[in-house]
């Protein structure tokens, strides 16, 4: 359309041209004459104005026909991808800015989830610090009541092995002195008697 | 005898005045000469008198920016962005005229619209006086009719916006300035006397912005090539003995002072003149967008 209207617009300039230059073109003085005044400026050669203006329209007309219709159609090409660049570019954006949110949501709850791992683990050590620590009293307990029993029967075999022993050796001796034999009932009252002694030292000291 | 020697003797020193005229290598000739002292000349550029340079150039500028165009649009095609550093290079000037031209002066809902006239203008005005920087050929933005004719264009362009936009009527109305004067009679009276001096002036800016948009690009190309000719000149003004100044016949020396000086300055003013090549290629067709705009949404 607005090249038409150049077209058109040219199309009057130059019947304008013509029909005011023709008649003096054709006056205009031959080559060779005498030159001078203005003549420097070329302002006689209507022929060079004339030969502008159809060179100018033959060049915006070709133009019209071969440049400018692809030229507007690359443009227009140009600016549809352009535009579909810039939005997908404003969509990439945009799921960029979801995915961002949704990312800082996973975030969170990771962040939440480790911490609560973190609080269990806490609690867990805790507990099964508590319970290894009441396991190991309780264990401690055990053994040292379970030493204890051993030490004592340990003791009670001792000492019962003591006693016999003294009670050998006392009826031996005895034998030995009374040159006779002491009956296996005096032996027990001597031994009982002398484990009473005995027990009595020990509670002493 | 004495009177033919004094004939003689003026019809040479006429012959070099001729010879030395600033003009004759920047204005449109029948010939391209290459080196005076090589002896180069591309003879016989012209049609039934008429020179033919400058429509040999500026025939070159056009096809230079349709087949770079069209080689754009083959490019752009695709929708691909662009690779290369042709492509990168041409696409930018596109850019450059819808982003810094069409858009700050048509407006943004009808730069592009304008874009193809703009961009075909720029890079039309641009091309030519680019050629007008190679050695030994010229501008051809550097004749009147170039630019006036290229003017006539943007002319018709201009106002006929402004007419579809606002309507003949509608148009014509917007030259003429609102001014209210409170008061009696005299004062209305005076109003209406101001408000039509500044129509007259306002109708003749739609004529005269135009011939401004053709004059400025017309003078700075000339006189931008007439400058770095003339500054070249001086090399054979003191050396040449066809054009030898009285002042430097028998010094030598003056050549070795002056030529380096101005193949310095020459170079360094090219540069500029690369710079203004673009620069009133810019400024034309910024204006003419300017007025584009103006004449589709005149200012209330």
């Amino acid at each position: 359309m607005r090249f038409s209207l150049t077209c058109r617009l040219f199309v009057i300039a130059a019947i304008a041209v013509l029909l005011v230059d023709v008649p003096v073109f054709a006056s205009a003085a031959p080559a060779g004459e005498a030159k001078g005044g203005l003549d420097f400026t070329g302002i006689k050669r209507y022929d060079l104005g004339i030969y502008t203006l159809i060179v100018f329209g033959l060049l915006i007309a070709i133009l019209s026909k071969f440049a400018w219709p692809a030229i507007k159609e690359g443009l227009e090409k140009r600016e549809v991808n352009i535009r579909g660049a810039l939005d997908e570019a404003r969509k990439d954006r945009e799921d960029a800015k979801t995915a961002l949110v949704e990312a800082k949501k996973q975030l969170d709850a990771a962040a939440l989830q480790v911490k609560g791992m973190l609080d269990e683990a806490r609690r867990d050590a805790d507990a099964l610090k508590t319970s290894e620590r009441e396991t190991g009293v309780k264990d401690a307990a055990a053994e040292r009541d379970r030493a204890k029993r051993e030490i004592e029967a340990a003791k009670d075999a001792a000492l019962k092995e003591i006693y016999e022993q003294a009670v050998k050796l006392a009826a031996l001796m005895s034998e030995k002195a009374l040159q006779r034999t002491i009956s296996v009932d005096d032996h027990r009252r001597l031994l009982d008697e002398s484990i009473g002694e005995l027990k009595g030292l020990t509670s002493k000291a | 005898m004495a009177a033919a020697a004094t004939t003689t003797e003026q019809a040479a020193s006429a012959e070099v005045k001729a010879k030395i005229d600033p003009f004759a290598h920047v204005v449109d000739s029948d010939h391209i000469e290459i080196f005076p002292t090589a002896g180069i000349t591309i003879h016989d550029l012209e049609w039934h008198g008429l020179p033919l340079k400058f429509i040999f150039l500026m025939t070159i500028s056009a096809v230079a920016v349709g087949i770079s165009m069209i080689w754009l649009g083959q490019k752009m095609k695709s929708g691909e962005p662009p690779r290369g550093k042709l492509w990168n290079l041409i696409e930018s000037l596109l850019f450059f005229v819808r982003d810094k031209i069409a858009r700050p002066g048509v407006g943004e809902h009808d730069a592009i619209g304008f874009l193809p006239y703009l961009t075909t203008l720029f890079l039309f005005i641009f091309s030519m006086n680019l050629i007008g920087m190679i050695p030994f050929l010229g501008s051809p933005t550097a004749s009147i009719m170039v630019t006036a004719a290229l003017a006539l264009v943007s002319f018709f362009v201009i106002h006929i916006s402004g007419i579809k936009s606002n309507g003949v009527g509608g148009y014509l109305k917007t030259f003429i300035p609102h001014i209210e004067l409170e008061g009696g009679g005299f004062m209305k009276l005076m109003g209406f006397g101001i408000t039509f001096g500044m129509a007259i002036l306002e109708y003749a800016t739609a004529f005269i912005r135009v011939g401004v948009l053709a004059v400025r690009l017309f003078a700075n190309m000339l006189a931008g090539h007439t400058v770095l000719f003339m500054i070249l000149f001086f090399i054979a003004l003191v050396s040449d003995p066809m054009y030898q100044i009285p002042i430097a016949k028998g010094k030598d020396w003056l050549y070795w002072c002056i030529m380096p000086f101005s193949v310095a300055l020459v170079t360094a003013l090219s540069l500029l003149e690369l710079f203004i090549a673009g620069l009133q290629a810019f400024i034309f067709t910024f204006l003419t967008a300017v007025f584009i705009g103006l004449a589709k949404h005149p200012p209330h």
